[in-house]
């Protein structure tokens, strides 16, 4: 019951995760309109269209929880290992870290090992077990062990804040880039590229997002 | 004891001794904000590259041997 009710609020909450990024005022400057560069908007929409393709093959392929949520196990290691990359050279890294470095500048250095330093304490001692229970999170091992409802909630809820506060630079940073590609208003940037990635997430799984 | 109960203990032993290993170092960068390693904040001969700069890279591939390490050995066992 109170799983059911815990699973409703989160999804009922996960829509307006992006919604800080249409009030943050990360990048309030004028963006000023670049000359047409059709070569830019080119390889921008072929990108568009080939992950695009590549969400609707993998849709096909998710048929299950299994594959949805770790492509089937068909992922080898250093195929992850360059998504996991791929992730961290994110928006939100280049706006995050270099903001932080130029306000604070070394101490700001601290947050990109952080990184560096979760990934391999999560993998000495969580993913063998992940692998074995055949779980899908970390929560998911976790709450084998400990009291589920208690745990799920702390980790629901700390997953939201934090999403929500990486979320925002990225959203900003992406939403910049379209609004400078094409000079759409950055409200309607922001919706294109939020609806993408809800795209490639939802049909896609696991398998697309690699 | 049992074999398993003794390849159980070893395999715990192991992660424990990686997990502590790779927080130590990770922890060691906060050196740079105390005293014992002011060395740390000198330039590295006549280049812009600080003490800081290198530990911080040092870091990350000592991170990446210590995963590499663990995987093989982890592997290895599941091959015997």
């Amino acid at each position: 019951m109170m799983l059911a009710l815990l699973h409703r609020v989160v999804v009922a909450l996960l829509p307006f995760v992006a919604l800080p990024a249409f009030g943050a005022g990360a990048i309030d400057g004028e963006v000023a309109r670049q000359p047409l560069n059709p070569t830019a908007i080119v390889m921008f929409l072929l990108f568009v269209v080939a992950t695009l393709f590549i969400t609707w093959r993998a849709s096909k392929a998710t048929t299950t929880s299994s594959t949805f949520y770790n492509a089937g196990g068909q992922i080898t290691g250093a195929q992850n290992g360059m998504a996991i990359a791929g992730d961290f050279m994110s928006a939100a890294s280049f706006l995050g870290i270099t903001g932080l470095m130029f306000i604070g500048g070394f101490d700001g250095l601290i947050l990109s090992l952080g990184a560096f330093g979760a990934w391999p304490v999560l993998m000495f001692l969580f993913a063998k077990r992940v692998r074995n229970l055949g779980s899908f999170t970390f929560i998911d091992v976790i709450s084998q062990r400990l009291d589920r409802n208690p745990i799920r909630l702390v980790t629901a809820f700390s997953t939201i804040v934090i999403v929500v506060m990486y979320l925002i630079a990225q959203m900003v940073g992406a939403g910049k880039l379209i609004q400078l590609l094409f000079g759409l208003p950055y409200e309607l940037a922001l919706v294109i590229v939020s609806g993408l990635v809800l795209g490639y997430v939802a049909f896609g799984g696991m398998l697309a997002t690699t | 004891m049992t074999t398993k109960d003794r390849l159980l203990k070893e395999r715990t032993r192991r992660r424990f001794l990686f997990t502590g290993l790779h927080l130590l170092l990770y922890f060691s960068f906060s050196l740079n904000w105390t005293s014992w390693g002011s060395f740390l904040a000198e330039r590295l001969g006549a280049t812009y590259l600080s003490g800081a700069i290198v530990m911080f890279v040092v870091l990350v591939v000592l991170f990446i041997v210590l995963e590499s390490v663990f995987l093989w050995l982890s592997q290895r066992e599941e091959r015997s």
